[in-house]
C-alpha cells in the first residue's frame, strides 16, 4: 500500500514535468550539421602594415566599426566546407570531392576581443560557430609582440575551447598559414594539429605547445616559447621558436637554438646530432638520439648561483658520409664518438644560453623554476629582481653521451 | 517412488477439494446403490456432454451389472479393452462368494490396472472423470472405482526450438506434466527432490507441480512460492506465462522475475542451485524461481564449453545488453548534443552524411527503430519460408533504399541494425523483449537531456532493478553485496569444479550456519 | 520496509566510499591548492588519518548503542532537550548541504553538458531520482551503491592513470617550504568531504553483523584518502599549483587535458563527465537518507515516506535560491562551518558517553 501511495505521488510530480519537457524541451538539441565547426583560428593585427597588404587585402576583412576607436585584431576562423552527400553508401563517389573545390571557408572579422568577433561571426554564418573541435590557433608576430594574453583570454575562459588546442606563432600573417591547402590533407588546421607529433623525429621543432600549457606558463609567471610556423602556398613548416617574456614576444630562436634549448628543458624526444668525425677531417657523422635525460639544478655558493645542467643520453650512429671509412668496431672508438658529441652539444647549449641571456633576457630555460624548487629560500630572496640576475647566471653544462651501436655496418 | 503414483494420489485429493469448493456444497453426497440412479444423476450433471460414454456391461460368469463412464477420446482404448472389459466380462469370477458391498474391493484387487481408487462420494468422481479417468459403478455397491486410463497421445520429446545448444542434451519439455517431471527425475535421482502438486483454475483445473530439492533450497523461498501459488484465485491457467504473471510481485516491472525455459538440463541445474521449478501442465515452458539478473545472461551452452571461451562470451553478452539499450540513445546524444565529444574526423564524417537530409536525427532514429520492430515482429510470426523473405525485404530494400532515397543517414542504419543484433545475442527471449522498451525510454531521455538524460534514465532503471526482488531474493543479488564466489557463475564462468556449490543466498545449509 | 532487510557487513565499504566522494572531488584541488600550494596533498593525508579516528568513534558509538542511528544516539547521549537542538543543527547542515550541492551540480552540468536547459529540470530530475530510491528502502540504496562503486572507481582510476602521461613530478617540489601552517589551514577545508562519513552512522542499525564492518570502514576511508590524494597530486603535477588555483573545476579540466595520439581516446573527458553524475547522485542520496532519519528523530515520527516527500519542496527551494555560481559557493560556506560543528559534536559524543557511564558507575558505588 506504501507502493501505491508512492506511485500516485510520483505520477503527480512527474506528469507536469514530463508535459513541460515534451512541450518545451530539447533546449540544447542542435543537429550535428547545423553547427559551424571552427577548426582553426588565426589572429592578425587589424591594420596590417602596408607591406602585408598582400595577405590581408581590404576585401578580405570586412571593416565593421562596432566599437569606438580602431579595431585591434582581425580574427579569421576556418570552417570546413562539407559538400552535400559526402558519403554515398552504394556506388556513389566517395573521397574528398573534387580537387579543385575549395575545402574551407576562412572568414575574417575585426574586433577588439575574440568574443565580440565571435558574435560578429554569427551575422555571417547561418549556424553558430562551434569551438569544441578547435585544433589550432595561429598568432601573427605583430600580435604576439604586443602581448598574447589579451587576445587569448576568451579561449582560456570558454568551456568549448579545449586546452589541447595547438598554438603557433607566424612571422607572416596568420591567416596565410590557415589558408594553405596541404597536399595530403584537406584542412590546414588538422594538418597543423598533427605536425607537432614529429617531435619524436626532430628536435628542431618546438614542443607540442597547447593552450593549457600556455595558461600554465602565464599563470605561474614564467617565460616560455611557442613554435614558429612558416607557410608557402602549399607547404607548412614548423621549426624554431618564438620567445615570450612576461607574456610578450621578444624575439625568435632559430632551429639550432631551439634544439639546444630543448636539451636544457629536457624536452628532447628524438632527433639527431651532427658531429664532425673525430677520425677524419671533413667528414660528418650523424648520431640519432635514443634516450636523453637532463636535470637542471641550481648550485649556490656565496650568493653566486650556478646552474648545473647535467644530463645523460644514448645515441646511435646512423649515417657516416664516407662509406669507405672503416672504423674499428670496439668500445673505444664508440667512446671517442661520444666525447666528440659531448663537446659539440655542450658548446652549442652554452652558446644558446648565452645568446638568450644577452639578447632577450627571457628565462625560457625555466631556471627560475629550478631555483624555486630546489633552493626555495634563495628564490625568496632573489625573486623580485630575477630579470636582473638572469643574464648574469653562469652555467655549467655536463652531458654524458654514450654511443651504443653503429647500425648494421661497422 | 514412481512419479505417477505420487501424482495420482495427491493430485486427485486436491482436485476434489477444489471441486467441492467450486460447488459450494461441503456435505458429502453418497452414491446410489442402483446403477440407474447413478446414471441419471450423471446425465443431469453432464447434460450436454455428448462425448461422455455410458457403457453397461455384465459379467458372464456371475451376472453382475457394471456401468463404465468415461470421455471417449481421453482414455487409452487398450487399457479399457484388455485390462478392464476383458476381465470384467470374462475373467473375474467369484462375485457370488462375496457380499455386494465387497464387490468394488474385489474388482480393485483383480483388475490389472494400477492406482485404482475407491470412492463413495458422488462429487469426488466428477474431477477424475473430467481429467480422463474411467469410473466404474457396480450394481448394488455403494462404492465407485476410479480407474486411471488417460491416453498419452502427445508429441514426443524433441529438441528445444527456442534455446538451441550445440553440445548440450537435445531434449526439451513437452506439454505433458508427467513426462516433464520424468525428464527431471531422470537427471536428478535424489530422494530429496520434492514434487508438490497443485490444481489451479476453476474451469481449467490445471495441474501444477512445484519442484525443489529439500536441504538445498531455502525453506523461506519455497514457502513464499507455495503461498503465492496456493493463494491464486483465477478461473483459468492455460500456460506457464499466466502463472508467471500471477505469482510475481512486481507486475509493472519491465524485468521478468521468473525464468521460463523448456530445457530440462537448465531446470535441473537451477534445482541443484537451490531454486524452485514450477511446471504447468499444457505448456512446455517451466518457470524457474527465484531468478537473478545474471541468470538471463546464461545460456545452456555455457556449461558445455570451455571456461575462457564461455567467460568471454558472457562478457560480450553484458556488453551487448548495455549497448542494445544505450547505443541509439548515445548516438543521438553525441551527435545532437555533444558533437565535441566525438573525434574530429568522425564528427566531420557524420556531418558529411547528414548534410542535406530533410529530417532531424531523432525522427530518423525513431523511424528506423520502428521499422526494425516491425521487421522483427513480422519475422517471428511468419512461417519459416516467408520469414526469410521478410529479412531480405527489411535488410536490403528498406535499409538500402531508405539511404539511397536520402531519407536516412547510413550511420543510423548501422546503429539500429547493430542494436537489433545485440538484442538477439541475449539468450532469454522475454528478457530481450524488455530491452526494446528500455531502448525507447533511453532515446526519449537522450532527445531531451542529451548525455545527462541518458545517465539519469540509466540511474532510474538501476534503482528500479535494485528495488525489485524475486521471492525474497534481490534481482541484483549477484552483484551486491560483494562476494567473489558470486562472480564464478555470473560475469564469468569458472571451471566446473569451482561452481558446483549452490549460491550462498539460496543455500539452506549456509543459512543455518550463520 | 527498512527493518526487515539487513545488510551484510561488506556493504559498508561502498556506503563509506560513496558518502565521501562527491561533488567536492571536482573543486577540492583548487580550494586546497590556493591555501597550501604544493603541499595540498599533505593536508588530505592528515584529513584521511583524522577521519580514521572519526570513523572509529562512529563505530564505537554503533557498538555501544546497537540498533540506533546517529540522530537517536545524539538524543540518547545528550538527553532529550539538548539532543533536539543538536539534531536541528544536523538537519540544517545536511539539508543545506544537499540543496546547495544539487545547485552546484546543476550549474556545472549546465556548464559542461547542457548550456540552455533550465536548471530547474536538472535539479528536479536529480531530486526525483533520489526520492524514488529512498522510498524503496535501505537495501535498495545499498545495492545501488554496490553497483555504482566499480563504475566510479574505474573512472577515477582511469582519469588518474591517463593523466600520468603528462605529469611532472617535480611540480610537487619544494615540499613544506612555507611551513606547516598553510597545510593545517588547508586541512580544515579538506576535512569537509571526509565528513560525509557521518552517513555511516545513520545506516549502522541495518547491519546484521555490525562488528565485522570495522574492517570495511577503514578500508573505505583509506581508499577515499588515496583517491583524494591522487586527484590533488595529479592536478598539481599536471598543472602546477599556480595554474590549479585558477581553474574552477580542476578535476574536469584534468580529464580534458588528457592527451593521446590515438584518435579513439581523444575525448576521454566525456566518459568522466558522465560518470561523475552518479558520483554526485550517490553522495546526495546518502545525505538525503540521513536527513530523512534526522527529521524522523526530530519530530518523533515514523512516517518514512511523508518525510521523504517533505524534502522535495525544501530542497527545491534551497537549490533555486542562489542567484549565480558565486552565490552558490558563498552559501556553500555555511554548511562548511556547520560541518565543523557537526564533526566536533560527533567526536565529542563518545567522550560524553564514556563520562556519563562512569558517572553512573560512581553513583552505583
Amino acid at each position: 500500500m506504501k507502493k501505491q501511495g508512492f506511485i500516485k505521488v510520483l505520477l503527480f510530480l512527474t506528469t507536469p514535468v514530463f508535459i513541460l519537457i515534451l512541450v518545451t524541451g530539447c533546449w540544447d538539441y542542435v543537429e550535428i550539421e547545423s553547427r559551424g565547426y571552427v577548426l582553426g583560428i588565426a589572429i592578425d593585427k587589424a591594420n596590417p602594415s602596408p607591406s602585408k597588404d598582400e595577405y590581408l587585402s581590404k576585401r578580405d576583412m570586412d571593416l565593421m566599426e562596432l566599437m569606438e576607436g580602431r579595431q585591434k585584431y582581425a580574427y579569421t576562423i576556418q570552417i570546413p566546407i562539407i559538400p552535400r552527400g559526402l558519403i554515398k553508401p552504394y556506388g556513389g563517389a566517395t573521397g574528398g570531392g573534387e580537387a579543385t573545390q575549395k575545402r574551407t571557408w576562412d572568414l575574417t572579422v575585426l574586433g577588439h576581443s575574440f568574443f565580440e568577433a565571435n558574435r560578429e561571426f554569427s551575422t555571417k554564418l547561418d549556424y553558430p560557430p562551434f569551438y569544441e573541435h578547435l585544433k589550432v590557433i595561429v598568432i601573427s608576430e605583430e600580435v604576439a609582440r604586443e602581448g598574447i594574453t589579451e587576445s587569448l583570454d576568451m579561449m582560456l575562459r570558454d568551456h568549448e575551447v579545449r586546452r589541447r588546442t595547438r598554438l603557433f606563432v607566424s612571422p607572416q600573417s596568420a591567416k596565410s598559414v590557415l589558408e594553405v591547402v596541404p597536399n595530403i590533407d584537406d584542412y590546414a588546421s588538422l594538418y597543423l594539429e598533427k605536425l607537432p607529433h614529429n617531435v619524436h623525429k626532430t628536435s628542431r621543432m618546438s614542443h607540442i605547445t597547447d593552450l593549457g600549457q600556455l595558461s600554465q606558463n602565464i599563470h605561474s609567471q614564467v617565460d616560455f616559447g611557442l613554435p614558429r610556423i612558416i607557410a608557402t602556398d602549399t607547404e607548412i613548416k614548423s621549426a624554431g621558436t618564438a620567445i615570450f617574456k612576461e607574456g610578450k614576444m621578444v624575439g625568435w630562436l632559430g632551429e639550432l637554438d631551439t634544439y639546444h634549448g630543448k636539451w636544457v628543458r629536457d624536452g628532447v624526444e628524438g632527433g639527431i646530432l651532427l658531429i664532425e668525425s673525430p677520425f677524419a677531417k671533413d667528414e660528418l657523422v650523424c648520431l640519432q638520439i635514443n634516450t636523453s635525460k637532463v636535470n637542471v639544478r641550481p648550485d649556490i655558493k656565496d650568493d653566486r648561483i650556478t646552474m648545473n645542467i647535467k644530463g645523460k643520453s644514448t645515441m646511435t650512429v646512423v649515417e657516416v658520409n664516407n662509406i669507405m671509412q672503416d672504423y674499428a668496431f670496439d668500445s673505444e672508438s664508440l667512446d671517442i664518438f661520444g666525447q666528440a658529441a659531448k663537446k659539440k652539444l655542450e658548446d652549442g647549449i652554452k652558446e644558446t644560453i648565452k645568446y638568450v641571456q644577452e639578447n632577450y633576457g627571457a628565462d625560457v630555460f625555466h631556471f627560475n623554476v629550478a631555483i624555486q624548487r630546489y633552493a626555495p629560500s634563495t628564490w625568496d630572496k632573489i625573486k623580485d629582481n630575477w630579470y636582473e640576475i638572469f643574464p648574469t647566471l653562469s652555467v655549467d653544462v655536463n652531458i654524458d653521451i654514450k654511443v651504443l651501436d653503429t647500425g648494421l655496418v661497422k | 517412488m514412481d512419479s505417477r503414483n505420487f501424482f495420482r494420489r495427491k493430485g486427485s485429493a486436491s482436485k476434489i477439494k477444489i471441486h467441492l469448493n467450486r460447488n459450494k456444497s461441503d456435505e458429502i453426497e453418497p452414491l446410489s446403490l442402483s446403477l440407474k440412479d447413478n446414471l441419471n444423476k450423471l446425465k443431469t450433471t453432464f447434460e450436454h456432454c455428448e462425448d461422455l460414454v455410458y457403457r453397461k456391461v455384465s459379467s458372464k460368469k456371475s451376472n453382475v451389472d457394471f456401468l463404465l463412464v468415461y470421455f471417449g477420446e481421453m482414455i487409452e482404448k487398450n487399457t479399457l479393452n484388455n485390462n478392464i472389459l476383458k476381465y470384467l466380462i470374462h475373467d473375474i469370477d467369484g462375485f457370488s462368494k462375496r457380499k455386494s458391498y465387497e464387490y468394488s474391493k474385489f474388482i480393485k484387487a483383480s483388475l490389472p490396472v494400477s492406482n485404482i481408487e475407491e470412492v463413495t462420494d458422488y462429487n469426488s468422481i466428477i474431477g477424475p472423470l473430467l481429467s480422463g479417468d474411467i469410473i466404474l459403478f457396480t450394481e448394488d455397491c455403494y462404492c465407485a472405482l476410479i480407474i486411471p486410463a488417460k491416453t498419452s497421445d502427445e508429441r514426443s520429446i524433441a529438441p528445444s526450438a527456442t534455446e538451441r545448444t550445440i553440445r548440450g542434451p537435445q531434449d526439451a519439455f513437452v506439454e505433458n506434466i508427467n513426462k516433464n517431471i520424468h525428464l527431471i527425475r531422470k537427471r536428478i535421482q535424489d530422494p530429496n527432490l520434492a514434487v508438490e502438486f497443485f490444481t489451479l483454475g476453476h474451469s481449467t483445473n490445471t495441474n501444477i507441480a512445484l519442484l525443489y530439492i529439500k536441504g538445498i533450497a531455502k525453506n523461506d523461498i519455497i514457502n513464499k512460492i507455495r503461498l503465492k501459488i496456493s493463494t491464486i484465485d483465477s478461473s483459468s491457467i492455460l500456460a506457464s506465462a499466466q502463472l508467471e504473471q500471477l505469482i510475481e510481485s512486481h507486475k509493472w516491472s519491465l524485468f521478468p522475475q521468473t525464468l521460463a525455459t523448456d530445457r530440462p538440463d537448465k531446470l535441473s541445474r537451477s534445482l541443484l542451485e537451490g531454486r524452485a521449478v514450477i511446471i504447468v501442465n499444457g505448456t512446455p515452458f517451466a518457470l524457474i524461481a527465484p531468478v537473478t539478473f545474471a541468470m538471463f545472461f546464461n545460456s545452456s551452452d555455457d556449461y558445455f564449453e570451455r571456461t575462457i571461451v564461455t567467460s568471454t562470451i558472457r562478457i560480450v553478452r553484458y556488453i551487448c545488453f548495455i549497448s542494445s539499450i544505450f547505443l541509439p540513445a548515445l548516438y543521438l546524444a553525441m551527435t545532437s548534443y555533444h558533437p565535441g565529444m566525438l573525434p574530429t574526423p568522425l564528427a566531420l564524417y557524420i556531418t558529411g552524411a547528414r548534410v542535406g537530409l530533410p529530417f532531424p536525427s531523432l525522427v530518423e532514429l525513431v523511424f528506423m527503430q520502428f521499422t526494425t520492430e516491425v521487421l522483427i515482429e513480422a519475422s517471428v510470426r511468419l512461417p519459416k519460408a516467408i520469414g526469410q523473405t521478410v529479412g531480405i525485404v527489411g535488410g536490403l530494400v528498406i535499409g538500402q533504399s531508405v539511404v539511397q532515397a536520402g531519407l536516412v543517414n547510413p550511420l543510423i542504419v548501422i546503429v539500429v541494425s547493430l542494436t537489433a543484433l545485440a538484442t538477439f545475442i541475449l539468450p532469454v527471449y522475454t528478457f530481450a523483449l524488455s530491452t526494446r522498451i528500455l531502448r525507447a525510454i533511453m532515446i526519449i531521455a537522450a532527445a531531451t537531456f542529451g548525455l545527462y538524460g541518458i545517465v539519469i534514465a540509466g540511474l532510474f532503471i538501476l534503482i528500479h532493478m535494485s528495488s525489485i526482488e524475486s521471492f525474497g531474493i534481490r534481482y541484483l543479488e549477484d552483484f551486491s553485496p560483494y562476494s567473489l564466489s558470486k562472480l564464478k557463475d555470473t560475469l564469468i564462468k569458472a571451471p566446473h569444479q569451482y561452481i558446483n556449490r549452490a549460491p550462498e543466498y539460496l543455500n539452506e545449509k549456509n543459512n543455518d550456519e550463520v | 520496509m527498512d527493518n526487515t532487510s539487513k545488510l551484510k557487513s561488506i556493504s559498508m565499504l561502498s556506503i563509506v566510499i560513496h558518502s565521501m566522494i562527491g561533488l567536492r572531488l571536482l573543486t577540492l584541488p583548487r580550494d586546497l591548492v590556493s591555501l597550501a600550494g604544493n603541499d595540498a596533498w599533505i593536508s588530505v593525508l592528515i584529513s584521511g588519518l583524522v577521519s580514521l579516528i572519526i570513523g572509529y568513534s562512529y563505530y564505537w558509538l554503533g557498538l555501544k548503542y546497537r540498533g540506533l542511528n546517529l540522530s537517536q544516539i545524539a538524543e540518547a547521549v545528550f538527553g532529550k532537550f539538548i539532543g533536539k537542538i543538536i539534531l536541528s543543527i544536523f538537519v540544517v547542515y545536511i539539508t543545506l548541504a544537499i540543496g546547495l550541492s544539487i545547485r552546484a551540480f546543476s550549474d556545472s552540468i549546465q556548464f559542461f553538458l547542457l548550456d540552455t536547459t533550465p536548471s530547474f529540470f536538472i535539479i528536479i530530475s536529480m531530486i526525483i531520482a533520489c526520492t524514488y530510491c529512498l522510498i524503496n528502502g535501505i537495501k535498495t540504496i545499498s545495492i545501488l551503491m554496490d553497483i555504482l562503486l566499480p563504475v566510479i572507481l574505474f573512472s577515477i582510476i582511469l582519469l588518474v592513470s591517463f593523466s600520468t602521461t603528462n605529469m611532472d613530478r617535480a611540480n610537487l617540489l619544494p615540499v613544506l617550504h612555507t611551513g606547516i601552517m598553510p597545510v593545517l589551514g588547508a586541512y580544515v577545508e579538506s576535512i569537509h568531504p571526509f565528513l560525509g562519513l557521518g552517513v555511516m552512522a545513520y545506516v549502522m542499525p541495518h547491519f546484521s553483523e555490525f562488528k565485522d564492518t570495522k574492517k570495511w570502514i577503514f578500508i573505505g576511508i583509506l581508499i577515499v584518502t588515496f583517491i583524494y590524494i591522487a586527484i590533488v597530486m595529479m592536478c598539481i603535477m599536471v598543472f602546477g599549483s599556480k595554474e590549479t588555483e585558477h581553474l574552477i573545476y580542476p578535476t574536469i579540466i584534468l580529464s580534458k587535458s588528457i592527451q593521446f595520439e590515438v584518435q579513439l581516446f581523444e575525448r576521454a573527458e566525456s566518459f568522466f563527465i558522465s560518470s561523475w553524475i552518479p558520483i554526485t547522485f550517490s553522495t546526495m542520496l546518502l545525505f538525503y537518507y540521513s536527513s530523512v532519519l534526522n527529521l524522523k528523530a526530530l519530530f518523533n515520527t515514523n512516517k518514512h515516506n511523508f518525510i521523504v516527500y517533505l524534502h522535495i519542496p525544501v530542497l527545491l527551494l534551497i537549490a533555486l535560491y542562489p542567484k549565480n555560481i558565486v552565490n552558490v559557493y558563498e552559501y556553500l560556506k555555511i554548511p562548511t562551518y556547520l560541518a565543523a560543528g557537526f564533526s566536533i559534536i560527533s567526536i565529542s559524543m563518545p567522550v560524553i558517553s564514556i563520562l556519563k557511564s562512569k558517572k553512573k558507575k560512581n553513583n552505583c558505588i
